[in-house]
């Protein structure tokens, strides 16, 4: 077992964990934290992705210990204070969810997109949504919804 | 879906990560970005008894300028070269590559030294950097790109040796790229590609150089002999990607048969050296 | 090959919630996409499965899905107390059968084999 210091939404978290240990499953199984959704487990759809030291990362592509001493943000720590994030809301609005089983995944890598390039284009968007895979919406929606939170709609 | 157990050792410096491979022989892996070797594991096609994670070690994240050319620690990330000045000024081909790797997420994470070394005969980088007559610097030498990548998965590095930087020569004046491929979808494995690096003087080519990927179990330059001394025109063009598509012979794929990648590979060639001479061409020589 | 305009037209009654019966129109959208140009199982000679991960069997992106047009007919159902019909995943039946015959049409062919990858397309012209 190797020791293992991580601040996840901001709370920090001391554990204990076998090398193994994907950081995907210790996000949902060691601490709980099942918004973070397991599609693949081989880097193709994209529903496990957080952000590690602010980069959207694959969760199921990381060791847990490789978070050692990183902070890792998850889709429970979007919200703040009660506020759907500008992002949660647009998809509310735009219907850009169905089963909701990518989009915490969506989520976090079009945070990182915002906050990277403010104002992406619609081009710019689909290119970076083509990482993730969703059975349900067309994706359309989706688009429409990170578009207009990037203002460029 | 879950990699079996396995001893972690996390390197603090190079010379450690070297240690851990002599101590370990075959049965350590190196563990840089992670975006192919993870799955591997994942799925258990990789069973390493050791992993020697080089995320730690200090000094391999720069990308530097070096004799006018530009110098890439092994684990920068793809998506900081993608948005680096210099690599757009220096180097526009492994600018316009980088994109076409993987996706927005994986490039955050995905390492240019983890893709060279992996040596994928499908991946951008390593045809980029034969297509440039880049190099490869590794703990114990500097290896030229064409030397370096010998076959699928199979690179010139010997069991203690690791990759450090690559170096990516500047693009001249007069000089023209163009990278193109063919993937069923956007990230996926490329079913064909071409990169090409025109230098053009007084209205003719005076230099090119044109490689091939996926096609072949490593990137390989094609002769492009027939090209030099004259302007490109649609005769040249034609008969080089008749050429390239007859020179290659790729095993078939479930996205299609040799046939259809050879034509694809004609395609993208015809292509890339149209573009590459109109870049060329447009720029003030 | 290119999905230049699609537009679907479904009749499903009274609709109840025109939010949901969008984003059912537009995800059967997809998956018909999908069954039409990507998605395909492939065993090998000894019956193993060679398209078992994402890797292998195509899921459509949102780069591979094109836009999409939609109306509604609203004929009241005279068997509901709402007047609504069943709506669910649609338009992945009809998808599949719209550009196949595209494609048929601009081929002059007529015995196509789904999913029309870029390969099986480019095997037909050639």
């Amino acid at each position: 077992m190797t020791a293992l210091e991580v601040t996840v939404n901001g709370r920090t978290h001391r554990e204990d964990v076998e090398p193994r240990l994907l950081l995907s499953d210790f996000l949902r199984h060691t601490l709980g934290l099942t918004g973070t959704h397991v599609g693949c487990e081989h880097g193709v759809c994209g529903a496990c992705t957080i952000r590690l030291d602010g980069a959207a990362v694959r969760s199921c592509l990381l060791l847990a210990v490789q978070a050692d001493g990183c902070t890792i943000e998850t889709v429970e720590g979007l919200a703040a204070n009660g506020e759907l994030h500008p992002l949660q809301a647009a998809f509310r609005e735009h219907h850009a969810l169905q089963c909701g089983f990518c989009t915490s995944g969506i989520l976090m890598a079009a945070a990182n997109l915002l906050e990277q390039d403010g104002t992406p284009t619609r081009d710019e968007i689909v290119d970076m949504l083509s990482g993730h895979l969703c059975r349900c919406t067309g994706y359309e929606p989706i688009v429409d919804a990170i578009a207009q939170v990037a203002g460029t709609s | 879906m879950k990699p079996v157990p396995f001893t972690y050792v996390r390197a603090e410096s190079v010379e450690q990560a070297v240690d851990a491979l002599r101590a370990h022989g075959g049965e350590a892996k190196l563990l840089a970005g992670g975006q192919s070797l993870v799955p591997a594991l994942n799925m258990r096609l990789a069973r390493p008894s050791v992993l020697v994670d080089l995320n730690r070690v200090p000094g391999l994240d720069r990308i530097d300028e070096e004799n006018g050319g530009i110098r890439i620690g092994a684990l920068v990330r793809q998506s900081a070269a993608e948005r680096a000045q210099l690599v757009h000024e220096r180097c526009p081909l492994l600018a316009k590559s980088l994109p076409l790797v993987g996706h927005f997420v994986t490039r955050n994470r995905g390492t240019i030294g983890g893709s060279i070394a992996h040596a994928d005969a499908a991946a951008e980088l390593p045809l980029a950097l034969v297509a440039l007559a880049g190099s490869v610097i590794t703990t114990l030498r500097t290896i030229p790109a064409a030397d370096f990548f010998v076959g699928h998965f199979t690179t010139a590095l010997a069991d203690d040796e690791l990759v450090v930087a690559s170096t990516w020569p500047r693009a001249r004046s007069g000089e023209g790229s163009a990278f193109g491929e063919f993937a069923p979808r956007h990230g996926d494995f490329a079913l064909a590609s071409a990169a090409c690096v025109l230098r053009v003087e007084n209205g003719a080519v005076a230099e090119a150089r044109l490689a091939v990927g996926s096609v072949t179990d490593r990137p390989e330059l094609l002769d492009v002999e027939p090209l030099l001394g004259r302007p490109l025109d649609d005769d040249g063009v034609r008969s080089l990607g008749t050429a390239a598509a007859a020179a290659v012979d790729p095993p078939p794929n479930l996205h299609g048969s040799p046939r259809y990648r050879r034509a694809l590979l004609g395609t993208l060639v015809e292509r890339a050296l149209r573009t590459a001479w109109a870049r060329a061409t447009e720029t003030p020589s | 090959m290119r999905v230049l305009d699609y537009v679907s037209v479904h009749d499903a009654g009274r609709l109840l919630n025109p939010l949901i019966v969008e984003g059912q129109v537009r995800g059967g959208f997809a998956h018909g996409v999908g069954a039409a140009l990507f998605e395909r199982i492939v065993y090998d000679e000894d019956g193993n499965l060679l398209t078992g991960t994402f890797m292998d069997y195509l899921c459509p992106t949102a780069a591979d899905v094109p836009s999409l047009r939609m109306e509604h007919l609203e004929t009241p159902s005279p068997f509901t107390a709402l007047g609504a019909k069943g709506l669910g995943e649609g338009t992945t039946m009809s998808a599949p059968v719209a550009i196949a015959n595209a494609v048929a049409d601009a081929l002059g062919v007529d015995a196509l084999e789904l999913p029309l990858t870029p390969a099986r397309v480019w095997e037909l012209l050639a």
